[in-house]
């Protein structure tokens, strides 16, 4: 059989199946033009095939009750607000301890004598090469809060 | 990483709360919605995936993202494409992880099982039916299925899938001569 792509009658044979109303409740011209086209059979044919598979498909569909999903869904939506609202307090803490340890190492370097000449030069590093160093802290400080803020959007 | 709250996390979080998990829906709303498609939304879903675990898996997950999205619809029918079109990224994102359990292997079988209670002629009218999607690629299953059971329209089609509008008549042509090959009919119900 050669069926040809379209027909300007598969809308509404198709219609007319989705309503119920084929085949009796349809225009004996449309019914006269679906049996000698094709296409339009085919339509046809194919919209009966998904209507039985739909009614058997749904006679089998075991879906929760809908106060279970709802609360399910309740319960999620606040465990994920709680996540949401304790991940800037987590990143506040690894930064307190980041300083934290900054300033314990900045204050043994002041006392142990081993750590003089590395105290030496980064202070004529910082003095030589200021800019680009506070440049590279900012990026290094500024980058993980962007991502941070990038990645906290839903 | 998963840790207890503090108090002062605890208190961030109420203040949130109301914020957080307000659904555009309310209950009532939401559950006529959801025994209004529910079914509907299953079916679509087993037939797309072949997988009727995966199916339950990803209802209640389409219908939590559907609450989340906090967007108002129009009316009952964008609401509605709305949920299919959650419901099809699920399937499609599914099938890229392929984390559950493989497609192919236990396509036809899954869903004949459950209606076999049925009789016998109708369990292999939906076995033929089963191994035909079986044999068309999830889009064109997706296709169909919107198509012929849910009765949606190109545009509606298009929309759920992510597809260019003006193509799909054809798309959808092409889809149902192959469907109708797998099925081997060319009968019309006179």
């Amino acid at each position: 059989m050669n069926t040809p792509i379209h027909c300007e009658f598969e809308a509404q044979a198709l219609a007319a199946m989705l309503e119920y109303r084929w085949p009796h409740a349809v225009e004996p011209t449309l019914r006269e033009h679906v049996a000698g086209c094709a296409s339009c059979s085919e339509v046809v044919a194919m919209a009966d095939t998904f209507a039985a598979a739909r009614q058997e498909t749904h006679s089998i569909a075991t879906v929760p009750d809908a106060s279970r999903v709802w609360w399910i869904a309740q319960i999620r939506a606040r465990r994920e607000a709680a996540a949401d609202a304790a991940r800037p307090i987590l990143v506040t803490q690894i930064a307190a301890f980041a300083w934290a340890l900054g300033i314990l190492v900045v204050c043994l370097g002041g006392v142990l004598a081993w750590f003089q000449p590395a105290r030496v030069w980064i202070s004529s590093m910082v003095v030589a090469h200021g800019f680009v160093i506070a440049m590279a802290a900012a990026i290094v400080l500024l980058l993980p809060t962007a991502a941070y803020f990038a990645m906290g959007k839903d | 990483m998963s840790r207890d709250l503090t108090f002062t996390e605890l208190s961030r979080v109420d203040a949130t709360n109301d914020r957080c998990t307000e659904f555009v829906m309310d209950e009532e709303t939401f559950r006529a919605f959801y025994d209004r498609t529910a079914r509907g939304v299953w079916a679509y879903l087993a037939r797309i995936t072949a997988d009727r675990q995966l199916a339950d898996e990803l209802l209640q997950e389409a219908f939590y993202r559907f609450l989340r999205a906090a967007k108002t619809y129009e009316s009952e029918a964008h609401r509605r494409n709305a949920l299919y079109q959650i419901a099809t990224n699920l399937a499609r994102d599914a099938r890229r992880r392929a984390t559950v359990r493989p497609f192919a292997d236990i396509a036809g079988d899954e869903i004949e099982h459950v209606a076999a209670r049925d009789s016998a002629a109708a369990t292999e009218r939906l076995a033929d039916f089963t191994r035909a999607m079986d044999g068309l690629n999830p889009r064109e299953r997706a296709m169909l299925w919107l198509a012929y059971a849910e009765g949606a329209s190109h545009r509606e089609i298009a929309a759920t899938l992510g597809l260019g509008q003006r193509s799909m008549k054809t798309m959808l042509s092409r889809a149902r001569r192959k469907m109708a090959a797998l099925l081997g009919h060319a009968e019309v119900k006179r």
